[in-house]
């Protein structure tokens, strides 16, 4: 017998406990060291004992049987059956037609529905299948994970619908705001945060294409159109708040959220300073009192130099990033957005309440974008920076973890996943010396920091960006 | 089209009928091999997030080229496994383009939480072997994979790269003479 076949047959004895490594070298003398050496570092190989979770199975069975619908499909608007239904029949009509179709018509129809927009014969079809498919889905992240997909069809809907030149109605907005709230509601039900992770990253990944792709949709949509998409932008940026935040700090989800609540895009707040007291969920950051603090990991060490960037919400603080600097005596600086004058006089920046040096600074109104930072007094802030910004464009900040030079492109990571920007035409800046340009390599040196990026848009899969700002100096 | 229970029917009949683009089957074909394609990819990328999404998207590019499936005689899985394996090498790939830097300035709170999940999943003997075995190259790591890792018999391995199961066979035996200097020197 060849060595090669005595081997074979020495492993698959070992392997079904017929033999062992030494009866088997015992049993070929003139192999008998080459044998043992080779045995010895095939009982070494063993599969992991790994099995996939029942959770991740039933979300890919979803996502497969979600992808293994053809799209090519004519349609017909003629038939409008939901006109002359309440919305509360035209539920339970398209969860039984979904039934009905998944049974008794097989694919075809689904198949041809898929591509079917509203107003369509075959749209209702299109919304029982997505009803069928949330009512046998048990798992809550995988429900989430349905409803967003949903929410992305319905954004990808209102494209088409602007391309063929149709009105976008003002029920395609309440389905994608429902989509969005009941991802989030489904969320705050799981327990599993290491799935909700997931979603939350593929959200805010997501969110920022829907801003951009819907931003570059509105300029050509019909003006009667116009408000609704610029609703759905709104919404699809507020999703990106959250998805960012809870990713961070899970608190935020058992705070009923829902995409249509503004406040969200005024209570974002960024503050710098040295931490002077923690004293239960109150924190004192360079003479700012920042009350209601929840934050996932550990607490900063009194005294130390911090950066809090967050999330004020029904008057509860959510801390989405700390960074830890030296213990400089640099003035204390905040972030956020004028929300008015409290009764005690001070002001509210993003929730916050902000003592304002009064004398010399410009009269703010609500809405304002304002940078502030302390003078000689410590406790009261002057205004350094101001901006009105009643139109929010899409803008992406992340860490930026790679340059390449020769495709003009760079890599930023937000909520553990990464995307690549060509940035071979912005402009590229720096928070600290805003005069300065600089040279794409020189983003080299700021691998690691946080970088804003604004003026996105995007050609084909790839997104691109107009200006580069660098948030943490060197 | 669909029938009662597909997860009844042979695997021969079920890929057949995947490949008439039958979703029942797809789905049942699915359910059959997703643990094994899963184990396999977990081995190589040592991460369940990855190998939960590199599996999901296998099963997705396996159901878009299903029609250039071709009955080797090897099981359905094996045909998977080259798909997966494809997409853990575009994976390295882009892994590879991304510069890993110093974040101490960085606290990112939310990975401060610890995760028994993540460090249940360092295993130092096991990592040392797997390191071993994914430096083999072409065939011989293949056929390591394929006996060892995911169960397959000479005959199915056989089937599956088109050689001899006596070729297997001396494949094997000099992967594993390759696995033990590899062993020895790390």
């Amino acid at each position: 017998m060849k060595k090669e076949e005595i081997l074979a047959n020495c492993i698959e004895e070992i392997r079904s406990g017929k033999s062992t490594v030494e009866d088997c070298t015992k049993r070929y003398p003139h192999l008998n060291k080459e044998l043992q050496s080779l045995l010895e570092v095939a009982v070494l190989l063993k599969p992991d004992e790994v099995t996939p979770s029942s959770q991740f199975k039933e979300r890919a069975k979803m996502h497969l049987f979600d992808e293994i619908q053809p799209v090519d499909a004519t349609s017909s608007r003629n038939f409008r059956p939901w006109h002359i239904m309440t919305p509360a029949k035209v539920a339970l009509a398209s969860v039984l037609i979904g039934v009905f179709v998944l049974v008794f018509a097989g694919g075809s129809t689904v198949y041809a529905a898929q591509s079917s927009l509203p107003g369509d014969t075959l749209y209702p079809v299109k919304q029982g299948v997505e009803n069928f498919q949330l009512a046998i889905t048990t798992n809550p992240t995988a429900k989430a994970d349905l409803h967003l997909k949903f929410a992305q069809r319905r954004i990808d809907e209102v494209q088409q619908e602007v391309k063929l030149n149709r009105n976008i109605s003002p029920q395609t907005l309440d389905s994608v705001t429902k989509q969005f709230d009941n991802a989030l509601k489904e969320l705050s039900n799981s327990g599993n945060t290491k799935a909700n992770d997931k979603t939350l990253s593929r959200l805010s990944v997501a969110t920022v294409d829907q801003q951009v792709e819907l931003q570059q949709t509105l300029a050509g949509a019909h003006p009667n159109s116009q408000p609704i998409i610029q609703q759905i932008i709104d919404e699809t940026r507020r999703g990106n708040t959250i998805a960012q935040v809870a990713y961070a700090n899970h608190d935020l989800l058992q705070n009923q959220l829902s995409v249509t609540d503004n406040k969200l895009d005024a209570g974002q707040f960024s503050i710098e300073g040295t931490l002077i007291s923690i004293q239960d969920k109150t924190w004192n950051v360079g003479g700012t009192i920042i009350e209601n603090v929840h934050l996932s990991g550990e607490t900063p060490v009194i005294g130390s130099r911090i950066k809090l960037q967050g999330l004020v919400k029904d008057h509860k603080t959510f801390i989405s990033k700390i960074s830890i600097g030296d213990n400089s005596t640099e003035p204390t600086k905040v972030e956020g957005q004028f929300g008015g004058t409290n009764q005690n006089g001070t002001a509210d920046i993003s929730g916050l309440s902000i003592t304002l040096n009064t004398p010399g600074n410009p009269q703010l109104n609500p809405g304002d974008q304002v940078q502030l930072q302390s003078g000689n007094d410590n406790t009261k802030l002057d205004v350094t920076g101001l901006q009105y910004d009643g139109n929010h464009t899409a803008s992406l900040i992340g860490t930026l973890i790679a340059v390449d030079t020769s495709k003009g492109t760079i890599t930023v990571k937000i909520t553990g996943s990464q995307i690549s920007v060509n940035v071979s035409k912005a402009q590229i800046s720096s928070k600290n010396d805003s005069h300065h340009e600089y040279r794409l390599s020189d983003l080299k040196d700021s691998i690691g920091r946080d970088i804003k990026l604004d003026g996105l848009s995007k050609k084909g899969d790839l997104l691109y960006a107009d200006t580069i700002r660098i948030e943490i100096g060197k | 089209m669909e029938y009662s229970n597909p997860v009844q029917q042979s695997e021969d009949y079920l890929v057949q009928q995947a490949i008439q683009r039958d979703r029942a089957a797809f789905t049942a074909l699915y359910e059959r091999c997703v643990d094994q394609v899963y184990r396999h990819v977990y081995y190589k990328v040592s991460s369940h997030a990855d190998a939960e999404d590199i599996t999901q998207e296998a099963f997705v590019k396996a159901w878009k080229s299903i029609d250039k499936y071709k009955n080797t005689g090897a099981p359905f899985f094996t045909w998977m496994i080259v798909i997966a394996n494809n997409l853990v090498i575009d994976q390295y790939r882009r892994q590879q383009k991304v510069v890993i830097t110093d974040e101490i300035y960085e606290v990112d709170p939310h990975n401060q939480i610890p995760d028994p999940v993540r460090e249940a999943e360092v295993n130092f003997d096991d990592a040392i072997i797997k390191k071993a075995v994914l430096k083999l190259k072409g065939d011989k790591q293949k056929v390591i994979m394929m006996h060892f890792i995911d169960g397959l018999t000479y005959e199915e391995i056989s089937a599956a790269l088109n050689k001899s199961e006596g070729a297997i066979r001396v494949i094997q035996y000099r992967a594993l003479g390759e696995l033990r200097i590899f062993l020895k020197r790390d």
